[in-house]
This record gives C-alpha cells, structure tokens and sequence, in this order.
C-alpha cells in the first residue's frame, strides 16, 4: 500500500543525530569581518548602477552567447570538410569554362536549328581526337 | 540616495528605506548565504553572487512590504529560485566546458568541517530531485518548518513532507555508514 502525500513520518532519535551531522558538515565557513565589508561594497556597487543596466546585463549576455553559437555553428556548417585522404572532386575546373564550351553547348539551339560543323571552334586536340573516331 | 526610485521619495521615507534595507541584510546575510552556499552544492562565490542578487531585489521591492516578516519570506523565496537558476545555468557551463575543453571545471568549495565528508554529503544532496533537495535544505539543514518550506518553495506542504521523507530516505541509503555509526552510538 502507498503512503498517502501527506503522511510524514516524524524523525526519531538517531534520524535526528543523522540530520544534524550532515548539517554541521555541510556548512560554508562564517564570514570574516573584512570579507563582510568587502560584501557589503560589492552590493552597494551594484545598487548604485542605473537599473536597466543592471536588468540589461544578464540579457545581453544570454544574446552575446547566442550569438557566438550561431556563428560558430554556421562557419562551422560551411567550412569545406577535413581531407581524410579519400577521393576528392575539384570544382576549380568545372567552374571555369572556356568560351568554346558555351558556344558547344548552348550556340547551336541558341542561334539556328541549321546543322553546323563544331570542327571550327573545337581545340586542335579536340579536332585530333575527332580525325581519328569519326573519320574527318 | 542611491537608486533613483528613492530618489523621488521624500527625504524622510527614503532614509527610513535605506536603514531598513542595512537591517535587513545585517539580521539575514549569513542565514541566506548559508542556505545558498548548500543549494548550489558548496560553492562560495556563486552561494554569494545569489545572495547579492536576491538582496538587490529585496532593496528594489522594499517599498512594497510593510512588514519585516513577508518581505523575508520572500526575500528567502528569491534565494531559493535563485540557486535553482544558478545550478540550470551551471549544467549548461559544464555541458558546453566538457564540449568545448574535454571536462567539467574544477570546482572549489572552501568551507568548515570534514572536507572529503563534506564532498560526500554534496554528491548525495546533489542526486536528489531539486524538490527534494530544497526542502531538505530548508527543513532539516536551515531549520525552516514544513509550511515556510511550502511557502518558499511554492508546493503544498503535504508534497514538501512527502519530499523530506523520500529525501531522508535517500540520503540513509547514500551514506549509509554515517547512519550506521549513529546507530552504533546510541546507548
């Protein structure tokens, strides 16, 4: 059967003994005279500034904090992850495209349905390869 | 005079504020920084960073209680809120040191008696629930009744008895050698 909420059963003797120990070792040592004072001037220091500033403080600093974990979270989220020796894709090459590529790629459809020969504006490697497979 | 609010108050009643405000922290300075320093688990300068916020807020209410007895239960209700605060924001710390460094910052408690007893009785306060620590704290430790513990603790005092037990319970069961010696002891 469960105790109801209400019920608390007194401490005997030895319970009592048990609780005052614990509190006799559980104490912080009494305050010094100087450090007393030392106290009392802090408080007083803090008393005497503006309120907002005093009400402001904490809450700028709970935004100062959030505001480190969001940058640090967002750099972190874009830096380029570390090289653990596997294979890697540059993406230097592929962003720079040559003209030629452009006019390959979009120039036909862009400009004329009509057939065009690409052999023109191909690079001379590009014109060596395509002698050989397809026999120009 | 020292804060504006008392700036505008008539010279005679803000002086009256003012010296009853120095009363105030002489008659409960220690009592509070005691009751501190056991909610936060031993630690001096927190123990007194939450005494000088809670009489901060004493000195700005101070206009709004007329007797000395209300304005210090809640004056000891602040405290208790506030250590309650100090150790949610202790937890965050100590979660982002061990993040960021590798541990939790050592922590240093000077204070009177048996020091490694002394870190024993903290570890077994600190796996108790909050509930069940303050008012233990209260009750047995700072010598606060089980209705002024409800009061500072805003729970029915039925729940607060019921959290003494669970917690004296607790705390045998924990340190059970220290139980055993006063058990030992009696004639």
């Amino acid at each position: 059967m469960t105790q109801p909420r209400d019920e608390w059963p007194q401490p005997d003797h030895i319970e009592e003994q048990f609780v005052s120990r614990l509190a006799a070792h559980y104490a912080p040592k009494p305050l010094t005279p100087a450090r007393r004072v030392a106290l009392d001037e802090a408080l007083w220091a803090r008393l005497q500034r503006p309120p907002h500033q005093t009400r402001l403080t904490p809450a700028l600093a709970t935004v100062a904090v959030a505001m480190l974990i969001t940058c640090l979270s967002w750099s972190r989220l874009f830096m380029p992850p570390a090289h653990d020796g596997g294979p890697s894709v540059s993406t230097s090459a592929m962003s720079s495209t040559e003209p030629w590529e452009y006019e390959l790629l979009y120039g036909r459809e862009l400009t004329s349905t009509a057939e065009r020969d690409d052999g023109a504006i191909l690079p001379d490697d590009y014109r060596v390869i395509a002698r050989v497979f397809l026999d120009k | 005079m020292m804060e504006e609010a008392l700036l505008q108050e008539p010279p005679a009643v803000a002086l009256e504020l003012e010296q009853r405000f120095h009363l105030f922290v002489a008659s409960h300075r220690e009592r509070a920084r005691r009751l501190a320093w056991r909610l936060v688990g031993g630690d001096d300068a927190a123990a007194e960073d939450v005494v000088q916020e809670a009489f901060i807020k004493a000195y700005r209410a101070l206009g709004q209680f007329r007797e000395e007895a209300s304005l210090a239960t809640w004056f000891y209700r602040i405290v208790v809120r506030q250590a309650h605060n100090y150790c949610r924001w202790r937890t965050v710390r100590e979660t982002w040191s061990a993040l960021w460094h590798g541990g939790p910052p050592a922590a240093t408690a000077p204070a009177s008696g048996d020091p490694l007893l002394r870190r024993r009785i903290a570890e077994a306060l600190a796996q108790l629930s909050r509930s069940q620590k303050e008012a233990f704290v209260l009750v047995h430790m700072e010598g606060f009744s089980a209705r002024e513990a409800s009061v500072l603790m805003g729970k029915p005092e039925g729940t607060v008895k019921s959290h003494l037990h669970r917690a004296l319970q607790a705390l045998r069961s924990e340190l059970a050698d220290l139980a055993e010696d006063m058990e030992g002891n009696v004639p």
